[in-house]
């Protein structure tokens, strides 16, 4: 039986006297109303209703539990409610600082049409698995090695400078001779992010650097994308960095010869159903944020139509 | 405070490539000297065939070994240049086995030689010409022996990470050749100290000196200073030593106008990988900035 339905109509019969009006109430069928306070009876096991040709309403033992039955009806009216306002509240999670807002707003704007609203935080790798371990973010756009990501992006070399085809590491190589008082390493610095500043890219791309005869000077880590920027700007350096980072802070971006190198995003949460939930509905929409791959040819969804 | 600019800036132009260094530059008639961590102990890696060289010199020029006298030297297959890579045993002369070990580093022939003038024999040499801060200490058969050896060439970044990595408190090490406690070492004024006797030629004997001299000059191995210092109107005499993720080279640079300055450049890698010519021409570099200055100072 359902008890919470069948003390609506006990709560109703209460306030308006009769299961004719309390079945109007409710917007159910008298016959229907009736069974309810049946299998009621029989639950609590006594009579409920005044069933004599004279006399119609509760008995004195169905206004001893009326008020209780008034109660649970609220409190499950509650509980409905509260579930869909928790529900309806937006989704944490924290995103790379790469992520262009206009990306980001595609995702939100996806998830809301199916009644999933996102808002983003933006951080460097460390504190994306800080903020979801404290569960300041319900869900973490993890880095991770790019083999085991949900997405993977490729990442190259953009520069100020427009250039088409591929760049190898080698061609960053100091030459032996040193014009005096001039930086030597001007134009052939790659600069990592701290986006980058993890042993699966950063190493990678150092011993590759390093086999291909680079110094670690000119594989500068950097405090912030805003900080490489301004150098690559200012002296001609390259940024490691994904094609869609380049075309959003307007660089020439080139992928590497000889090196394949990616970074690997994956969902983080503490609980697996928000992750099921985000994946299923954005998951397009984020791959696209981040500048992965497959993704990286279409935008949002809703937006193309 | 204008030796401290430039000391700073080589020490940064160093970090940029990836090195620690010690460097010494000294005028030798002067001994006007410019020194960036010049008393920091270092596995001397072949540096240490110098003293055995002059040593078995010096027994030679007292008649205590005949230098034509023939030792038998073992093939090597591959381990080293010279009788390193020979497959049949040799016999060469004592002189000669000097030559092969300096010119080309042969590991064989300074092993054979080092059978000959134990260490013990090298180091009270050594005390007995007032040089200081060298140890002598082991066989040079031992510098090919590093975990480098035992890795696929695809994996050598593996053994240079473990030599860069591996280091212990007070500059000790797993990896014997560069534990300071137990290899052959030297600090760079050490080194700098054995070069300027050995031109002033007054402690050893003047025929020892000129030799050694004479097969410094004939080095092949000049890929690391070399490139920094000769011209038609300078001549480079030095030895190099090579281990693992050490690159150190010590000589002479000998000017046509008579001036005579002692460069000693001892250095640590930080970066996993066998060849840098980056690391070598950044030395080469920092070693010429420290030389233009002592010069300068020599010769204002």
């Amino acid at each position: 039986m359902d008890l919470i339905a069948a003390c609506r109509v006990l709560a109703e019969v209460d306030e308006r006297g009769s299961v004719t009006r309390a079945a109007a109430a409710l917007g159910v069928a008298q016959s229907v109303a009736s069974r309810r306070l049946l299998a009621l009876e029989e639950r609590l096991g006594g009579p409920l209703l005044e069933r004599g040709a004279r006399r119609t309403g509760l008995t004195p033992f169905g206004r001893g539990v009326a008020p209780s039955a008034r109660r649970l009806v609220r409190l499950a009216d509650e509980l409905e409610m509260d579930a869909e306002r928790t529900l309806r509240q937006p989704v944490m999670i924290a995103v790379p600082e790469s992520c262009s807002t206009r990306d980001l707003a595609v995702v939100d704007a996806t998830g809301r049409a199916d009644g999933i609203p996102i808002e983003f935080i933006r951080a460097p790798p460390p504190r994306r698995a800080e903020l979801v371990s404290s569960a300041i973010v319900s869900i973490a756009v993890a880095a991770v090695p790019a083999e085991e990501g949900r997405w993977r992006v490729p990442l190259g070399a953009a520069g100020r400078r427009e250039y088409a085809g591929t760049l190898h590491l080698s061609a960053l190589r100091r030459s032996r001779v040193v014009r005096p008082g001039h930086d030597v390493d001007t134009g052939s610095r790659l600069h990592i992010t701290p986006e980058d500043d993890l042993p699966h890219v950063r190493d990678v791309i150092s011993r590759a650097g390093f086999a291909a005869g680079l110094v670690p000077g000119q594989l500068p880590i950097d405090s912030s994308l805003t900080t490489s920027l301004a150098t690559v700007l200012s002296t001609g350096d390259l940024l490691l960095c994904s094609e869609s980072e380049a075309r959003d802070v307007g660089l020439s971006w080139r992928p590497f010869i000889g090196v394949k190198i990616a970074r690997g995003y994956e969902l983080v949460a503490s609980s697996d159903h928000d992750i099921r939930r985000v994946a299923d509905t954005v998951s397009h929409e984020l791959g696209a944020a981040l500048g992965a791959s497959e993704s990286s040819a279409t935008t949002g969804r809703i937006f193309d139509a | 405070m204008r030796d401290f600019r430039l000391l700073r800036e080589v020490r940064e132009e160093l970090e940029d490539a990836g090195l620690r260094a010690s460097i010494v530059v000294r005028d030798i008639k002067t001994s006007n000297e410019l020194a960036l961590n010049g008393d920091v102990p270092t596995p001397a890696a072949s540096l240490a065939k110098l003293p055995l060289a002059l040593a078995v010199l010096d027994a030679i020029e007292t008649g205590q070994i005949d230098g034509a006298a023939r030792l038998r030297v073992a093939p090597g297959f591959g381990t080293s240049p010279g009788t390193g890579q020979f497959r049949h045993e040799a016999h060469i002369a004592v002189a000669d086995l000097v030559s092969l070990a300096i010119t080309i580093s042969d590991n064989g022939a300074a092993d054979a030689l080092l059978d000959l003038v134990p260490p013990a024999a090298v180091m009270a040499y050594l005390s007995r010409i007032g040089v200081h801060g060298i140890n002598v200490r082991h066989a040079f058969g031992d510098l090919w022996d590093t975990p480098l050896e035992r890795f696929q060439p695809q994996d050598a970044h593996l053994a240079h990470s473990l030599a860069i990595h591996g280091s212990t408190p007070a500059s000790g090490h797993p990896v014997r050749q560069l534990d300071v406690a137990r290899t052959n070492t030297g600090t760079a004024i050490g080194w700098a100290d054995l070069l300027q006797t050995l031109w002033r030629g007054q402690k050893i004997e003047p025929a020892v000196a000129a030799t050694l001299r004479e097969h410094l000059r004939n080095n092949i191995i000049r890929h690391r200073l070399a490139p920094d210092f000769v011209a038609d109107d300078a001549r480079w005499a030095s030895k190099t030593g090579t281990v693992l993720n050490l690159r150190h080279e010590a000589g002479v640079v000998e000017h046509s106008d008579g001036s005579q300055l002692v460069i000693v450049a001892l250095s640590t890698s930080s970066v996993p990988a066998t060849q840098q010519p980056a690391a070598e021409a950044a030395l080469g570099s920092a070693a010429r900035r420290m030389h233009d200055a002592v010069r300068y100072i020599s010769h204002p």
